[in-house]
C-alpha cells in the first residue's frame, strides 16, 4: 500500500508538450466565440451587457443579442445599413446606439420593436451616458455634447458651455459631475436644466497631457484618465489634485486607448493589443499581456458579470479573457512547466523548484516578471520536492533522497545537510516552520530542526515509533500550535504535548494515508486521503466532502486555504473551491486531465493569488475578483402557446391553449457550449429532464395549474444552479367545470322532475277519468240492468209483441243495439257526437215505445257539431235522467231538446218532477261534470228554473 | 468628398485676406516632400512627391494638406508606378490624398524646436481614417521646418493587394513628410 501510494504521488513522469504562446510567458485564458449572423459574418463594433447576462453587439447593419451560442438579429433601419456604430448604451429595455455619422438610434430589445432615429450632428458619436432615466448625454467627436431629454436636444460646446474642446472621446458621471475626456484636457461639467458649466483641467493644472483618450472611475471621487502620450493620471474631482501612475507612465506604452474596471483592478489597453492589469488601481504590481495577434485589435471592451473581459475587434468574433486565471508556461530562460514544488513568501516572491534548481519568480515593475536562479541542482542531486522559509529569511529545501538544503537568499550561499548531519531521513517530503524550529516530514518519520550558531540540530519526534511505517507525507502546524502529520497507514495524526492522537481511532473510516492537508481561516483542518477522500475536521467532528460533482474518479493533488474560509483544491478535473459552509465544491477552472506529480505544488501569495503547478504549466488564479457562487445564469427566453409567442406576464390560458413550448438559454461565457439544462413541469411530472437542447415541448396539456422550472449548470452542480420558474394555469373547459356540471345536473333533474310530475299528473288524471268513466258506465249499466229498466223494456216488448210482431223484433234489435253501443264505447275517453247520438237515438227509440208521443225528443244539431268530441254516454245519461226524474203523461208530455246554442250543446227539458222522486245514485250529473273537467278542462253548466232544466255542454273538437 | 478640403482652402484664402494686415496666423507649406516606403519580404518600393500643398491657420489651429497621387515618382519600374496609380490607388477615381484637422498642442511661433500633435482625417483611396500624428517643428528664422512620419495600413483605406503580389507590397506603408511652413 505504502509503496504504491508513494509511487503514485512521487513518480516522475515528464512528457512535456508545451503549448503555444512562447513569446509571452504569462497569459490569461483567452478564447473566442463566433457571433456570425446566419449568412454574413458580422462586423462587431460595440458591445454592452444586460442584467440577464446577454451581450448586445452593435454590428454593421444590425444589432445582435448574443448568449454565447445563438444570436437574435435586430436590423437597423435602412438609412443606417452602411453606418458604423461607434458606441452603445443599454437603458431600461432599450438599446441606444451612436453612429459615426452622428445618428443616435434607440431600439427596443425585442424584434419588431419601435425604432427611433435622431440625427444629432455630423460628427461621430463617441459616448452615451444616462445620468438619470429619460436623459441621455451624447458626446461627439467634434461638436461637444448634446443632452437629450424627451423631445428636447440641448447642445453644449466649447463656446457655449466652456468645454475644453469639442472633440470628446469619453465621459463618465462621478460625484454629480460629468467628466469629459477631450483633445484639450478634461472638462468637469455640471449640468442642470438647460445649463452646462464646465471647468477645464489641463496641463496647466498638472495633467500630464491634454489629449485625453479614456476615463474610468477609480472610486467615488477619483477618475483615472488615459492620455495619448501613454500616461495615466488619477484626478481627484473635489480637490482637483492630479497624481500620476509613475511606473505605468515610465513604460511608454503608447496612447492609452481605453481604461476598464475589473473588480478592484484597473485594466488598460494600448495599441497593438497590449493589455495591462493594474491590481487595485495601482501600478505597483502591474502585469502586461499581449492579445494574440490573430484576435485583432480591440475596439470596445467591458467586464461581464462573470468577471471576464469581453472585447470586440471589428470581426465576427467576441474575444474573451479571464484575467484572474493565468497560465505561466514558459519564460525566456526557464520553463514554468513541471515545477516540483512551489512556495510564496511574504515579500511577494514565488519560489519554485524543478529538476534544474530553485528559481525566484518576482512580479515587479519594469520587467513585469523576472526569474532568478537561486540554486542550480548538481547533476547527482535528487529532486527538490519541499520548501520552507524560516524566520531569518532563509529558504530551506527538501529533496527526495539527498537530504535538505538551506539558501541564504541575500548572499545565495547554500548549505546542505543529510543523514550524516543527524537528519532523520534523506527523503524530505514536507517542511513547516514553527518559530525557530523547522519540522520535516520524511520517509523515516518526523524530525525538528533548530539552528544554533549556524549549526543545525536535528531531533526526531519521540513518538516516531507510533507512526507506523514512518512514511510522513505532510506536516503542518495548526492555530493552537499542534503538529499535524499526514501519515501512511495511521491517517491524520495530531501531536500535542508529547501525546499522539490518531483521527482514525475516533473515526475509523477517515482515511489511512493522508497526502495533502491545509488549515482554513475558520480553523478546520482539511485533508485528502486517496483511500477515503477529502475531509475537514476540528478534531472532535469530521465531515466528508462529496467530490461527485467535480466529475467521476476525481483525484485531488493538493489543497491550500484560500480567501473567505474557502479551500482551493487542485484536482484531476481542474481547480475547485470548497468551504465548510458550502460543502459542494465549485469548479472555478475546468480542465480535464490536469495532472500534478508532486505534493507541494500549491501556494498562495500576498495578493490573494493562488498558484498551482501542474505537469504542463503553472496557473495563477486571482481570487480577489472571483465571485462566490459564480454560476451560469438561466433565462427563460420565450414561451410559445399553440406555437404562438406569448407574453410571459400572461399566466392564465383557455382550455384549448394547451400546447406549450419553452425556449430557454444559459449564459455562461466561460464555456457556453457546456451548459446543460434540467427542466420540470410541476403539475405534470415529478422528474427532471436533462438536456443540452434549448427547448422543452409539452403538447396537449390537460387543464390544471403548472410550474415550469428550468435550471442550467456547466459542472453538474444542480444544488447551486440558477433556477427560473414560470407558473401558469390552463382553465378547465366549460363542460368540465364543477359549477357547470352542478348546473347541468340541476337542469336535468328539474326537467326529469317536471316530466315525472306531468306524467304523474296525467296518470292520476287518467286514473280519475278511468274511474269516472267506469263509474259512468257502471251507472249506466246499473241503470240499464236495473230491474226497473228491464221491467219497463220487457213490459213494452210484451205489449207490442202481440200487436205488432215486426215492431217487437225491431224493438229487440234496438235494445241489443243499445247494449252493443254501450259495451263498445265503454273503454273510450271520448267519442264523436254523432256516435253518441246513435246511442241516444237507440235509447229514445226504446223509451218511445213505452211513452209514445208523450216523450218528444228534438235533436237539432248540424253536421259540424256532430264531429265534436264528447265523453261517451253523456247525452244518454242526460236523456235518461230527464226521463227518470220527470212525469211523462199524455197531459204532461216531456219534451227534450238537444241543440246547439253558441259554442254549447244544450240539452233541455221541461221541468215536471215526479212527486215521488226516483231513487237516484246522484252521480250521473257530477260524473259528467268531472269527466269534462278532466278530459277537456272545461265545465258544464246546469240551468234550472221552475219550468225548465237545461244542461249546457261545451263543444269540444 | 473633396468638399471639406475645398471649403477649408477657400476659408483659408478668405482668412488670408482678412489677416493680411496683421501678419496673420496663416502659414503655407513650402518645399515639402512626401515619401512612402513599402518594405515587403520580396521587394522594397519607395516613391516621393514634392507636390504636397497645405495651409495652417494658427488662429484656430486648423490645417489642410493635400497631395496629388499622380505626382509620386520613384518606384522600381515604370510598370510598377502604373500599377500603383491604376490598380491600387485608383488615381483616376481618387486623385488626391488629404490630411485635414487641427493641432492638438499649441503652436509656439517663438520656440526653436517643438513637437506638435496634429489630429485629423487622413483620406487615401477615398476612405478616411482618423489619425493623430506627431510633428517635429524646428525654427530657422522665419521659416519653420516640419517633419512627420507615420504608418498607413492599407486595410484602413480599402486598398486591396492581389495575393500574387502580397509578398512584394507591405501591408503597412511607412510615410515620411518633410517641408517648411512660412507665414504668409
Amino acid at each position: 500500500m505504502a509503496r504504491y501510494r508513494l509511487n503514485n504521488y512521487l513518480l516522475v513522469c515528464v512528457a512535456l508538450t508545451l503549448s503555444c504562446l512562447r513569446s509571452h510567458a504569462q497569459q490569461p485564458r483567452w478564447w473566442r466565440l463566433d457571433a456570425s449572423q446566419r449568412n454574413t459574418p458580422a462586423q462587431l463594433h460595440c458591445l454592452a451587457s444586460d442584467q440577464r447576462g446577454y451581450l448586445w453587439l452593435a454590428a454593421r447593419g444590425s444589432l445582435l443579442r448574443f448568449d454565447g451560442q445563438r444570436q437574435l438579429t435586430l436590423p437597423y433601419p435602412d438609412s443606417l445599413q452602411l453606418a458604423t456604430p461607434t458606441t452603445m448604451l443599454l437603458s431600461d429595455n432599450q438599446v441606444i446606439i451612436g453612429f459615426s455619422n452622428g445618428v443616435v438610434l434607440t431600439t427596443g430589445m425585442a424584434a419588431q420593436q419601435q425604432k427611433a432615429c435622431i440625427k444629432v450632428c455630423n460628427s461621430p458619436v463617441t459616448c452615451l451616458l444616462e445620468p438619470r432615466p429619460g436623459t441621455i448625454i451624447i458626446a461627439t467627436d467634434g461638436e461637444g455634447i448634446f443632452v437629450s431629454e424627451q423631445n428636447s436636444l440641448v447642445h453644449h460646446n466649447s463656446r457655449t458651455a466652456g468645454l475644453a474642446d469639442d472633440y470628446v472621446h469619453e465621459m463618465v458621471m462621478l460625484a454629480g459631475k460629468l467628466v469629459l475626456a477631450t483633445d484639450l484636457g478634461i472638462s468637469l461639467c455640471t449640468i442642470s436644466n438647460d445649463n452646462c458649466r464646465c471647468n477645464t483641467i489641463d496641463t496647466h493644472k498638472g495633467l500630464s497631457d491634454n489629449l485625453s483618450l479614456s476615463l474610468a472611475a477609480v472610486d467615488s471621487l477619483t477618475v483615472a484618465v488615459g492620455m495619448h502620450n501613454g500616461t495615466i493620471s488619477l484626478l481627484h474631482l473635489t480637490t482637483g489634485n492630479v497624481s500620476l501612475l509613475e511606473k505605468f507612465n515610465a513604460l511608454q506604452s503608447g496612447p492609452v486607448q481605453s481604461l476598464l474596471r475589473l473588480g478592484p483592478d484597473l485594466l488598460t489597453r494600448t495599441e497593438g493589443g497590449m493589455v495591462y492589469v493594474l491590481p487595485s488601481c495601482s501600478d505597483t504590481n502591474l502585469q502586461q499581456f499581449q492579445l494574440p495577434a490573430e484576435y485583432g485589435n480591440p475596439l470596445h471592451w467591458l467586464a461581464d458579470a462573470e468577471n471576464n473581459v469581453v472585447m470586440v475587434t471589428g470581426g465576427h468574433e467576441v474575444v474573451l479573457a479571464d484575467f484572474h486565471l493565468q497560465y505561466l508556461t514558459e519564460h525566456d530562460e526557464q520553463s514554468f512547466a513541471n515545477a516540483q514544488c512551489l512556495l510564496a513568501d511574504e515579500q511577494g516572491n514565488i519560489w519554485f523548484a524543478n529538476d534544474k534548481g530553485i528559481f525566484r519568480h518576482a512580479v515587479e515593475f519594469s520587467k513585469y516578471q523576472y526569474l532568478q536562479t537561486m540554486y542550480s541542482s548538481p547533476a547527482d542531486e535528487d529532486k527538490i520536492i519541499s520548501m520552507c522559509m524560516d524566520k531569518n529569511g532563509k529558504l530551506w529545501f527538501g529533496t527526495f533522497g539527498s537530504g535538505v538544503g538551506c539558501i541564504d537568499i541575500t548572499t545565495g550561499k547554500v548549505k546542505k545537510f543529510t543523514e550524516r548531519d543527524g537528519l532523520l531521513n534523506n527523503n524530505v517530503l514536507s517542511m513547516v516552520a514553527q518559530d525557530t524550529t523547522i519540522w520535516m516530514a520524511t520517509l523515516g518519520g518526523v524530525c525538528s530542526m533548530r539552528m544554533d550558531d549556524g549549526k543545525p540540530t536535528f531531533s526526531p519526534l519521540e513518538q516516531s515509533s507510533e507512526l507506523g511505517n514512518g512514511y510522513i507525507y505532510s506536516v503542518s502546524i495548526d492555530r493552537s500550535g499542534r503538529l499535524l502529520l499526514g501519515t501512511d497507514g495511521q491517517g491524520l495524526v495530531i501531536y500535542e504535548h508529547g501525546k499522539v492522537m490518531r483521527l482514525l481511532e475516533k473515526f475509523p473510516a477517515s482515511g489511512k494515508a493522508v497526502v495533502a492537508m491545509t488549515m482554513d481561516d475558520h480553523g478546520f483542518t482539511w485533508y485528502y486521503s486517496p483511500d477515503a477522500g477529502v475531509y475537514f475536521t476540528d478534531g472532535e467532528s469530521i465531515q466528508q466532502i462529496d467530490l461527485e460533482n467535480l466529475g467521476s474518479s476525481t483525484e485531488v493533488y493538493a489543497m491550500h486555504a484560500a480567501t473567505g474560509e474557502e479551500v482551493a483544491l487542485l484536482t484531476s478535473n481542474g481547480i475547485a473551491y470548497v468551504s465548510y459552509m458550502n460543502v459542494t465544491p465549485r469548479l472555478v477552472h475546468e480542465q480535464a486531465d490536469m495532472q500534478a506529480d508532486y505534493l507541494n505544488v500549491i501556494t498562495r501569495d500576498m495578493q490573494k493569488n493562488m498558484w498551482f503547478a501542474t505537469s504542463t504549466s503553472m496557473i495563477r488564479f486571482n481570487e480577489s475578483i472571483t465571485k462566490p457562487n459564480l454560476r451560469p445564469v438561466t433565462n427563460l427566453e420565450q414561451v410559445f402557446v399553440n406555437l404562438q409567442v406569448t407574453d410571459t406576464t400572461v399566466r392564465s390560458f383557455k382550455a384549448n391553449q394547451n400546447h406549450f413550448t419553452f425556449h430557454f438559454t444559459s449564459i455562461w461565457w466561460k464555456s457556453p457550449q457546456e451548459a446543460v439544462y434540467q427542466y420540470q413541469l410541476a403539475g405534470f411530472e415529478n422528474n427532471w429532464n436533462t438536456t443540452t437542447e434549448h427547448i422543452a415541448n409539452y403538447p396537449r396539456l390537460p387543464p390544471g395549474t403548472y410550474t415550469f422550472t428550468v435550471r442550467s449548470s456547466a459542472d453538474g452542480n444542480w444544488a447551486n444552479a440558477h433556477t427560473i420558474s414560470y407558473s401558469f394555469t390552463i382553465d378547465t373547459p366549460l363542460m368540465q367545470r364543477t359549477w357547470f356540471i352542478a348546473l347541468a345536473l340541476l337542469v336535468v333533474v328539474s326537467i326529469v322532475y317536471l316530466l315525472l310530475r306531468l306524467r304523474l299528473r296525467s296518470i292520476s288524471r287518467r286514473e280519475l277519468l278511468q274511474r269516472k268513466l267506469l263509474q259512468g258506465q257502471f251507472e249506466t249499466l246499473r241503470n240499464q240492468v236495473n230491474p226497473h229498466f228491464l221491467f219497463n223494456a220487457f213490459n213494452t216488448l210484451v205489449s207490442i209483441i202481440s200487436k205488432d210482431k215486426e215492431s217487437a223484433i225491431d224493438y229487440v234489435e234496438k235494445l241489443s243495439d243499445y247494449f252493443r253501443i254501450v259495451l263498445e264505447q265503454r273503454h273510450k275517453d271520448t267519442i264523436a257526437l254523432s256516435e253518441e247520438l246513435e246511442l241516444v237515438r237507440a235509447f229514445i227509440f226504446l223509451q218511445q215505445k213505452r211513452f209514445f208521443e208523450n216523450l218528444m225528443v228534438n235533436i237539432e244539431l248540424n253536421d259540424e257539431v256532430l264531429q265534436s268530441r264528447i265523453p261517451p254516454m253523456t247525452l244518454q245519461l242526460l236523456v235518461e235522467n230527464a226521463i227518470k226524474h220527470n212525469v211523462i203523461s199524455k197531459t204532461r208530455p216531456l219534451q227534450i231538446i238537444i241543440r246547439q246554442t253558441g259554442d254549447k250543446i244544450e240539452i233541455c227539458n221541461n221541468l215536471q218532477p215526479k212527486l215521488s222522486p226516483e231513487t237516484s245514485t246522484g252521480i250521473g250529473l257530477s260524473n259528467i261534470r268531472s269527466r269534462y273537467e278532466i278530459l277537456f278542462g272545461r265545465s258544464i253548466e246546469v240551468l234550472q228554473d221552475e219550468n225548465k232544466f237545461c244542461v249546457l255542454l261545451p263543444v269540444v273538437f | 468628398m473633396m468638399k471639406p478640403i475645398l471649403i477649408l482652402l477657400a476659408s483659408a484664402i478668405v482668412l488670408m485676406g482678412s489677416y493680411a494686415m496683421t501678419l496673420s496666423g496663416i502659414f503655407e507649406v513650402k518645399n515639402a516632400t512626401i515619401k512612402f516606403d513599402s518594405a515587403a519580404p520580396e521587394e522594397n518600393i519607395k516613391a516621393t512627391s514634392t507636390d504636397l500643398k497645405g495651409v495652417l491657420n494658427t488662429a484656430d489651429n486648423k490645417f489642410a494638406f493635400s497631395v496629388a497621387i499622380n505626382t509620386f515618382q520613384g518606384f522600381n519600374s515604370a510598370l510598377q508606378r502604373e500599377h500603383f496609380l491604376e490598380d491600387y490607388m485608383e488615381a483616376a477615381k481618387y486623385p488626391k490624398a488629404t490630411f485635414t484637422g487641427k493641432l492638438i498642442d499649441k503652436f509656439d511661433s517663438a520656440a526653436a524646436s517643438q513637437k506638435i500633435r496634429a489630429k485629423g482625417q487622413v483620406e487615401i483611396h477615398g476612405l478616411s481614417k482618423e489619425r493623430i500624428l506627431d510633428i517635429q517643428i524646428t525654427r530657422e528664422g522665419l521659416v519653420y521646418k516640419f517633419s512627420a512620419s507615420f504608418d498607413v495600413p492599407l486595410a484602413d483605406h480599402g486598398i486591396r493587394v492581389p495575393r500574387v503580389v502580397n509578398q512584394k507590397i507591405a501591408e503597412t506603408i511607412k510615410v515620411q513628410v518633410d517641408g517648411q511652413i512660412q507665414a504668409q
